[in-house]
C-alpha cells in the first residue's frame, strides 16, 4: 500500500519535468529571401541559369545573364532547446515556375550553404542562416516574361 | 521500500516519454525569372560609295557612320546624284539592355564581274557597344573605307558584310 502523500508528489514532480517537452516549437525555419534568377535572355539554343548559394550566377549553352538583380534563397533556421543537430530537406526533383501564358520553366538541383542532410546550429537557443541556389533550364525561344513558382525547405529536430 | 521503487519506476517512465519528441518545420519561398527578348538586328540602309573616279593613282573612298564621304589618293567623288549613304541597322532587345558590336575583321571582297576592290576599316556609331532604349531598340550605323586601285576598271561593284550583336 502506497502513502497518499508520497506518491502524488512523486507523479506530479515527473509530469512537471515531461509536459513542457511535449509539442514545445524547439525548431522554427523562416524564408527571408527568395530565389531570384533574374534577367534572362535565350536565343536558338537552351541552356542553364544556375545561382549557388552564395548568390553567384552563371549561364550555359545559349543563355545570356543580363543585369546584376539575381540571387539565392535565404533562410533562418532557429532551435530553441534540445539538442544543436537537425536535418536540412530540400526540395528534390523539379520545381515549376510559370510564366506567360502557361509556359513554364523547372528548378532543379537544389544546393544549400551549409550543405548537406546533418546540419548543427551554433548553440541552443540559437540560429542559423542557409542559402539556397538551383539550376533553371531554359528552352531555346522560351517565351519573354516573367514567371514564378516557389519551393519549400523542410527541417527535422529530434 | 517497494513504494518508493514503485513511485521512481513512474517517474522514470513519464521523464523518458517526455524527452522523445521529434518535430519538423518548412517554409515556403518564391523561385522568379524574367525571360527577355533575344537582341535581333535588321538591316535599314546599305553602305553606298556612290560615283567613285578612279585614276593612275591608288587611292581610297571613306564613308563615316555619321554618312560623311571622303577620298584621298587618286580616287575622285563623281557628284552625278547618285546617294551616298553609311549603313544603317536597328537592333531591337531588352529595353535599357547593352550589347556588343562585332564588325568585319578581314577585308570585304566587292566585285563587278572579275573586277574587285577591297572594303576595310568598317567603323560604327556606337562603338564598340551600344544600349538599347526604354522601348529596347537603338539605330546602328557603319562606315568603311574603299580600296581603289590606280586605273581600276569601271562598273558597279556589290558585295555583302556582316555586323553582329551580342548582349553583354
Amino acid at each position: 500500500m502506497i502513502r497518499s502523500t508520497r506518491f502524488p508528489l512523486f507523479l506530479l514532480g515527473a509530469l512537471l519535468l515531461a509536459i513542457p517537452r511535449v509539442g514545445a516549437a524547439q525548431i522554427t525555419i523562416q524564408n527571408t529571401a527568395g530565389l531570384n534568377f533574374g534577367s534572362l535572355a535565350v536565343g536558338g539554343s537552351a541552356g542553364t541559369a544556375v545561382i549557388s548559394p552564395a548568390g553567384v550566377r552563371t549561364v550555359t549553352g545559349g543563355v545570356v545573364g543580363l543585369g546584376s538583380a539575381y540571387g539565392a534563397a535565404s533562410f533562418t533556421v532557429t532551435i530553441s532547446s534540445g539538442s544543436a543537430t537537425y536535418f536540412l530537406s530540400l526540395p528534390t526533383g523539379n520545381t515549376t515556375l510559370t510564366g506567360p501564358g502557361g509556359a513554364t520553366m523547372t528548378a532543379s538541383t537544389f544546393t544549400s550553404n551549409p550543405s548537406g542532410l546533418i546540419q548543427q546550429v551554433p548553440s541552443v537557443p540559437g540560429s542559423q542562416t542557409v542559402t539556397v541556389g538551383a539550376t533553371l533550364n531554359v528552352a531555346a525561344n522560351q517565351t519573354p516574361g516573367s514567371y514564378a513558382g516557389t519551393f519549400t525547405v523542410t527541417v527535422f529536430h529530434f | 521500500m517497494k513504494k518508493i521503487l514503485v513511485a521512481t519506476g513512474l517517474f522514470g517512465v513519464l521523464a523518458f516519454a517526455g524527452s522523445v519528441n521529434a518535430q519538423s518545420a518548412s517554409a515556403t519561398a518564391s523561385a522568379n525569372a524574367k525571360i527577355v527578348a533575344p537582341i535581333a538586328i535588321a538591316e535599314t540602309s546599305n553602305l553606298q560609295f556612290g560615283s567613285i573616279a578612279a585614276s593612275a593613282a591608288a587611292g581610297t573612298a571613306v564613308m563615316t557612320p555619321a554618312g560623311v564621304l571622303s577620298v584621298t589618293g587618286g580616287a575622285t567623288i563623281v557628284h552625278d546624284g547618285t546617294v551616298t549613304t553609311a549603313a544603317a541597322f536597328n537592333v531591337t532587345g531588352a529595353p535599357n539592355a547593352t550589347y556588343a558590336i562585332t564588325l568585319p575583321a578581314a577585308a570585304v571582297t566587292i566585285t563587278s564581274g572579275a573586277n574587285t576592290m577591297t572594303v576595310d576599316t568598317f567603323t560604327s556609331n556606337p562603338t564598340p557597344t551600344g544600349t538599347l532604349s526604354a522601348g529596347g531598340s537603338q539605330a546602328l550605323t557603319v562606315g568603311a573605307t574603299l580600296h581603289v586601285a590606280a586605273s581600276q576598271a569601271q562598273g558597279s561593284y556589290t558585295g555583302n558584310f556582316t555586323v553582329t550583336v551580342a548582349y553583354n
